[in-house]
């Protein structure tokens, strides 16, 4: 028992020492946090030995990446694993011309000032030669401002978004742009569907705005019965359901995220509302890779780029999915790794293009040689002045807890 | 009209869910003295429990909702015992900080447990709506109003009529006298968090099918609850049933005719506006002492 | 019954009470006199667990006390009606009552109820109103009546007297006197010479220390009891 001074055992202070466990719980959550960070394959640089630029050796070439790896968004960063079973797959047949392919993956919470650290890091600290892969749209928007002035290239920044669209030098887009896809959902609703009355259910940002602006270009601009946006922090959406519904929508457009995407679908079901659903491929994926389709949403037509891999629709996708299986068994064969497997992809080809010394410029001028690469997404096309990338979409439909391809409609082979 | 009454019916699933996340969130403040921050935090954690249960231990969902009740029970047990007895007598800033930072540390530790891709998770009873004309009510709605309505009851005439109810008011009125006049103070604290966390984990339960669950799927869910029992009177049980119907009826109606844009800011006016013509909310009381 | 033997107790670097030694026999009524910051409150506090002396020890029928809180005091059969009444306002008159009585079984309370409300048949009436719309004549009455409630065979009173008229106060001390009366044994502070004319024996306490001590009636008339008060 303490029998220290005559203090009152009621009214004991704890200030200090309650101070002191808050700190500690703070610092924990945020060493938590952190500790997701750090490179997901590869190692560092080494010595530039010998090398005709930062982050190529005599037999290796280092690529960067920042992806989330932790945190709400953390499935994206999956992508890494597609980028590394390419290089393995490549690394297995003696690498492009002797040198092994390396990846430095930096996991930037889909937070710009992480996601801008991290690329500092990866080309002042770490030098690598090129970046594969960057994930996220205000993410790719901090790190281009190292990477452009820099002139460090940029191969698949995985965001629809429209400022990558003004053509820079060292970028090489490889998604389609979010227009495209609009566009492809508008014109499938109406060409192929045949609705009269459709709804275009957004978010209120610029990425809901791009597929918006796809949707205004399509067949369906005539056929829109209401647009209806939401804020992303919103969790309620009876309203949105009923004006929907009472806009006599026999169709809505998923112009959404998952989370937003399913909480609508709930309160429309509520409602006995049950139009056809033509979703994003961003808004289709909760809950499951893109090898099943989420049962949240039988019979959902849900735009696409990256063809079905459970069976695998072509046999760009086959290779895929045995190369993930082979060299990085038990890891998410999904969309997401999809996305950094054709990323890779083109980032390869780029380097097979480039004849005598590698250089930054000269693997630009081989990125820019690229003709008709045939990827799992489609073909990719690149130009001294054109580095669209993909600009072919599909749909696809959720069957039985599978994506399958609907016949008669878009296509990209 | 029919759009308002559309509007109005649409609106009382989520109004029962702010109401549920609000009586948790008053329950703790009134018997401790402590805003839990964390407590949607903590309600998601019971969810992912509840997830667990139906996904990993494969058992019906009746059950799970059973394991997943104990288990908030007994997080709630945990946060009292392990942080916030300590906390008790220490300044507001150091029980903000220390509930903000539960809060970051239990999203965190569930986000590497379970991953942050949106889980589904079955609704309660499910099936088609109720009604016609276009008029439609979800079976889970009507589920949740009266889930809320029956933990409301209970929870008042345990308060107000039982010998635990008038010992767990005494601690809330004044913890030293209560102590001295023999009310085991400890335990009810304990009581009250244990309790309090399983109130609004329920709401988790309920709200985790129509938004998907995630760790951090309580955050804005949270803020509305914040809000229902700021306008309730932040410690009156009436108050944060009434202030989560009010919170949920005008968010739907601000949705419905100006924009979902303005929802979260119109809410937070109509409290601005509410609590400059009455100070202590549409439920509490002045705290005036008599000499 | 009650010995406290040459407690020191110190809050921070003030020192409250030296070397106080008092004691109380089975039934009896001891005032505990003194002007404000002289140590009788904290005297009571520590007799009742809520502070600890840094030394000396206070025995309760022949027990030390050290190791107990104020629970386990409690219901060895200590009560201590605090300084200021701490009535809670928003009750009623029987709820204030009831928490009092809360480590009562429900079968026994009822009666307890009964028994107390005999020693304050004021209170019969008001059993339905609000503590707080009581006077603070009712309210003081209502504080004794619910440390009562406990059922002690000790009481600790911290001052009943506080902000009440003389006859109200007289009206307070009457109900003590009856409560002694059936056997429970009352330590009374106060800072009201008043107390005197019911008490048995008086201690007189300034600056911490004993400065007086002797049968009520003849502390009364002692010269040293206005120079206690006066510091």
């Amino acid at each position: 028992m303490n029998h220290g001074p005559c203090e009152s055992t009621a009214l004991r202070r704890r200030g200090p020492r309650a101070a002191a466990t808050g700190a500690a719980l703070v610092a924990l959550s945020l060493a938590l946090a952190a500790c997701g960070s750090g490179g997901s394959s590869g190692s560092g640089s080494g010595s530039n030995a010998g090398a005709t630029a930062p982050g190529v050796t005599a037999n290796s070439i280092t690529f960067g990446q920042t992806a989330p790896h932790t945190g709400p968004t953390g499935e994206y960063g999956q992508s890494a694993y597609g980028v590394t079973a390419y290089f393995d797959m490549v690394n297995a047949k003696g690498g492009v011309n002797g040198r092994k392919l390396k990846l430095i993956s930096l996991d930037d919470h889909y937070d710009p000032p992480t996601a801008l650290q991290d690329t500092k890091k990866l080309v002042y600290q770490d030098h690598v030669f090129a970046e594969v892969a960057v994930n996220g749209s205000a993410t790719t928007n901090a790190d281009l401002t190292v990477l452009v002035p820099q002139n460090v290239p940029l191969v698949g920044p995985q965001s629809g978004d429209q400022f990558l669209q003004p053509f820079k030098k060292s970028v090489y887009n490889v998604w389609p742009s979010y227009v495209v896809e609009g566009k492809t959902m508008g014109d499938f609703a109406i060409n192929n569907l045949h609705l009269t009355h459709v709804i275009a259910f957004y978010q209120n940002d610029p990425f809901g705005q791009a597929l918006l602006q796809g949707v205004e270009q399509s067949a369906a601009a005539s056929k829109l019965a209401a647009k209806i946006s939401y804020d992303p922090t919103q969790t309620d959406f009876s309203t949105d359901a009923l004006k929907a519904k009472n806009a006599n929508g026999d169709g809505v457009l998923f112009l959404s995220v998952p989370g937003s995407t399913n909480a609508m679908e709930n309160s429309m079901a509520s409602i006995n509302y049950k139009p056809k659903l033509i979703m994003s491929q961003v808004s289709a994926i909760p809950g499951s890779s893109f090898s099943a389709a989420p049962q949240e949403f039988p019979g959902a037509y849900v735009g696409a780029f990256v063809q079905p891999l459970n069976p695998p629709a072509n046999a760009e996708a086959k290779q895929f999915v045995d190369a993930m299986k082979k060299y990085q068994p038990g890891k998410p064969i999904s969309v997401f790794s999809g996305w950094g497997w054709i990323e890779a992809q083109t980032a390869v080809a780029g380097l097979k293009n480039v004849h005598g010394s590698l250089t930054r410029d000269s693997y630009e001028a081989g990125l820019n040689s690229i003709k008709n690469l045939k990827t799992m997404g489609g073909s990719v096309t690149y130009g001294p002045h054109d580095h669209i990338g993909l600009t072919c979409e599909f749909v696809v439909q959720a069957r039985n807890r599978k994506f399958v391809p609907v016949q008669g409609g878009p296509s990209c082979q | 009209m029919q759009t308002f009454a559309q509007y109005l019916l649409g609106s009382v699933g989520f109004g029962g869910i702010y109401a549920l996340a609000a009586l948790g969130l008053v329950l703790i403040f009134k018997t401790s003295g402590v805003v839990n921050f964390a407590f949607g935090a903590l309600a998601s954690l019971s969810t992912m429990i509840l997830w667990a249960g139906i996904h990993r231990l494969h058992v019906s969902v009746g059950i799970a909702w059973v394991i997943a009740v104990v288990a908030a029970l007994i997080i709630g047990g945990l946060c009292e015992v392990l942080l916030l007895e300590r906390l008790r007598r220490a300044p507001i800033t150091i029980q903000i900080v220390l509930t903000l930072g539960l809060l970051l540390l239990i999203e965190g530790i569930s986000g590497l447990v379970w991953g942050y891709t949106p889980k589904g998770i079955p609704l309660v009873i499910g099936g088609k709506s109720i009604g016609g004309n276009g008029f439609f009510i979800a079976r889970d709605d009507i589920f949740i109003v009266a889930l809320t309505l029956v933990v409301a009851l209970v929870m008042t005439v345990v308060f107000q009529r039982s010998r635990i109810g008038l010992g767990m008011r005494a601690v809330a009125a004044d913890r030293e006298t209560a102590a001295l006049m023999g009310v085991p103070v400890r335990r009810y604290v304990l009581a009250s968090w244990s309790i309090g966390v399983m109130i609004t984990s329920l709401s988790a339960f309920l709200v985790a099918p129509k938004v998907s669950l995630s760790p951090t799927m309580m955050e804005d869910i949270a803020v509305f609850a914040f809000a229902a029992a700021v306008l309730g009177g932040f410690g009156s049980l009436v108050g944060a049933v009434v202030g989560g119907f009010v919170v949920g009826i005008a968010a739907n109606l601000i949705a419905g005719y100006l924009s979902t844009n303005y929802q979260l800011t119109l809410v937070f006016v109509l409290i601005v506006v509410v609590l400059y013509l009455r100070p202590n909310g549409l439920f509490g009381r002045a705290a005036v002492a008599r000499q | 019954m009650l010995t406290v033997d040459s407690i020191d107790c110190s809050y921070g670097p003030v020192q409250a009470l030296m070397g106080l030694s008092l004691e109380a026999t089975d039934g009896a009524f001891i005032a505990i006199l003194g002007a404000n910051g002289a140590g009788k409150s904290t005297t009571l506090k520590a007799i009742a667990g809520l502070v600890r002396p840094t030394r000396g020890r206070v025995l309760f029928r022949g027990r030390n006390l050290a190791r107990l809180g104020p629970e386990r005091r409690l219901s060895l059969g200590i009560a201590l009606c605090p300084e200021g009444r701490r009535v809670f306002p928003d009750f009623t008159v029987a709820e204030n009552l009831r928490v009092g009585g809360h480590r009562l079984n429900r079968r026994v309370l009822g009666d307890r109820v009964d028994q107390t409300l005999q020693l304050f048949p004021a209170l019969k009436d008001r059993m339905g109103q609000s503590a707080g719309s009581l006077s603070g004549g009712e309210q003081q009455m209502l504080a004794i009546a619910r440390a009562l409630m406990t059922e002690p065979s000790l009481l600790l009173l911290d001052e009943p007297s506080l902000g009440l008229a003389p006859m109200i106060t007289r009206q307070v001390f009457d109900a003590v006197d009856g409560i002694r009366k059936q056997g429970t044994t009352v330590v009374l502070v106060e800072q009201n010479r008043l107390a005197l004319r019911y008490a048995d024996y008086a201690y007189v306490l300034g600056n911490g220390r004993l400065r007086l001590e002797g049968p009520a009636g003849e502390v009364q008339d002692d010269e040293r009891l206005r120079s206690a008060y006066l510091g």
